[in-house]
């Protein structure tokens, strides 16, 4: 079977003339056109309801475009195998806006999730799960169950889960949604930072426009399943 | 450096599970009942037959001891007897006990028996019988086993087919709960499967936790199952056993290789069952997500 090849090269996501919906409704996306190249760092902002979650899930995979084409390192996300859909998951992060972290694991377990299910010992990523940990300032909650975390704490676990096994590109739904501006802005500098590192592709969606001002970087903006592009950046669209 | 335990990845989920694991086990206690007890009774039916083919009964209407004796010589002449042998009077005494109780008289007269070791193939043997004894002058009763012999072959069969019948109806039954069970365990662990998947899981590795967990649940559950079947049955012949003079009539419990057979063959089945539907179930949940 010859595999797709994963290409750095490629914009790490290309979406090209997508729109979807819903069985239940309308669309929600209109024709969405947009590329990210690698290591570029870009905001999608817009009102609550106009369509960045149902975006995301798209780029992330976890949903296939009802019409168009969404590329991911190159791979076209509506074709490629589910083996290929698992390597490519591999590679990204995802916050989600809800953190779906599992109640019956620690934080330390939730953090070190990714790399656990491809099969790695757990003495080989120890150290690196508890540094992400206290990174995010977890450091001296990682045995505790997300039940007893506050808002912003079992925030920045799914955070750290995102991150842990290094990933290509970070997708974040709402990551400073629960927390205080102060810990949303450090947040976002310590992506900011992840970016800047590690060459990671960064896509934060937010309707903090505070934030999103404070920081330069491009913003992508949905209104009624159109994307604006308020400011030019590593990203180029129509 | 903190003890970092490794918790399961699959929430253990108690209050289902022990439902799950008793239904399990009950199911289990009845297949491996229902085995022990057709291949019991079918090894007695067995040995019954094979005792009691190849041999007759002979009831002398009229006479004594002599006569009896007399008898018996003449007939083991025949082509197609082994032996003959005339039941001395406490044979006779205790066969009728039930009947007349154990304080005989010793004038009454009673009949006298012979009892007669035939020949493998020995065809038409109770008519050669009764002509060669009503030829010198005796009267008598032949009892041929041999309808008995067929009666109990016949019941064999349908022994067998009762038991394959409930079997089979059994194995059933375990799938189906199991698979609602894995089903409803599945359901209401969505948000984990939904979660290790995004998080980079193959749908192998997913699966593999399932059928790892229902596995062990089917084994245990399908192990103490048997091992009560076990514990039941032998109470059961033990209890018949002591409770009848006729114990060569009743079922035989011995620990042979097809109790073995039973007992290790009943939880592998619930485990594989187990395991085959979780796999079923888990994989069509996954192909619903992207
Ligand atoms: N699973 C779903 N089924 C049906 N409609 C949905 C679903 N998810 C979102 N929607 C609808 O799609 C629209 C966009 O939602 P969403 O992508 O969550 O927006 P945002 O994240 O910007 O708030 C909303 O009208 C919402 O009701
Ligand atoms: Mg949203």
């Amino acid at each position: 079977m010859t595999e797709p090849v994963l290409s750095l090269d490629e914009p790490t996501i290309r979406v090209d003339s997508v729109n979807h919906g819903y069985v239940s409704g309308d669309h929600v996306l209109g024709d969405i056109n947009m590329e990210l190249k690698a290591g570029s760092f870009a905001f999608l902002t817009g009102p609550s309801g106009s369509g960045k979650t149902t975006l995301l899930q798209l780029l992330y995979a976890a949903q296939k475009p009802r019409n168009g084409r969404v590329f991911l390192f190159g791979v076209e996300t509506n074709t490629a195998s589910r083996q290929t859909l698992t390597r490519l998951r591999r590679r990204i992060g995802v916050v989600y806006q809800d953190f779906r972290l599992l109640n019956h694991l620690t934080a330390y377990e939730n953090a070190a999730l990714p790399l656990r299910v491809t099969g790695q010992h757990e003495r080989e990523y120890r150290d690196d799960v508890l540094d992400l940990l206290n990174w995010v300032g977890l450091g001296d909650r990682i045995q505790a169950k997300p039940t007893t975390l506050s808002g912003g704490e079992q925030q920045r676990v799914a955070i750290a889960r995102a991150l842990v096994n290094k990933p290509h590109l970070l997708i974040a739904d709402e990551p400073t949604g629960n927390v205080d501006p102060e810990m949303g802005e450090r947040l976002i500098r310590l992506i900011l930072e992840l970016n800047r590192r590690l060459s990671t592709t960064v896509l934060i969606a937010t309707h903090d426009i505070a934030l999103v001002e404070r920081l330069q970087a491009p913003i992508l903006r949905l209104e009624n399943g159109l994307l604006m592009h308020d400011r030019r950046g590593d990203f180029s669209g129509g | 450096m903190p003890d970092l335990k490794r918790s399961p990845l699959l929430p253990r989920e108690d209050a289902r599970e022990a439902a799950l694991f008793f239904v399990v086990a009950a199911l289990c206690f009845l297949a491996a009942l229902t085995g022990l007890a057709t291949r019991a009774a079918y090894g007695a039916a067995e040995s019954w037959a094979g005792q009691v083919q190849g041999e007759m009964t002979i009831r002398l209407v009229d006479g004594g001891e002599e006569d009896a004796e007399s008898l018996a010589r003449l007939l083991s002449d025949l082509p197609g007897i082994r032996s003959v042998e005339a039941e001395d009077r406490d044979v006779t005494e205790s066969l009728l006990a039930p009947w007349l109780g154990t304080n005989l008289p010793d004038d009454l007269p009673l009949s006298w028996y012979l009892g007669v070791q035939t020949m493998p193939d020995a065809a038409n043997l109770s008519e050669t019988i009764v002509d060669t004894a009503e030829g010198a002058g005796f009267q008598v009763e032949v009892e041929d086993h041999q309808r008995w012999a067929n009666d109990v072959e016949r019941s064999l069969g349908i022994l067998r087919l009762t038991g394959m019948v409930a079997l089979i109806l059994l194995v059933t039954i375990v799938l189906s709960v199991i698979a609602f069970a894995t089903h409803s365990a599945l359901l209401a662990r969505r948000d984990v499967v939904h979660v290790l998947h995004t998080c980079g899981a193959s749908d192998r590795f997913i699966s593999r936790l399932f059928e790892h967990r229902f596995f062990g649940l089917g084994l245990r559950a399908g192990g103490l199952g048997a091992l009560f079947a076990l514990l039941g049955a032998m109470l059961l012949f033990f209890g018949a056993k002591q409770a009848g003079e006729r114990s060569w009539l009743l079922p035989q419990m011995s620990p042979d290789i097809g109790t073995f057979i039973v007992l290790v063959v009943t939880p592998l089945i619930a485990a594989i069952v187990a395991m085959i539907a979780a796999r079923i179930t888990v994989g069509r949940a996954l192909s619903e997500l992207n």
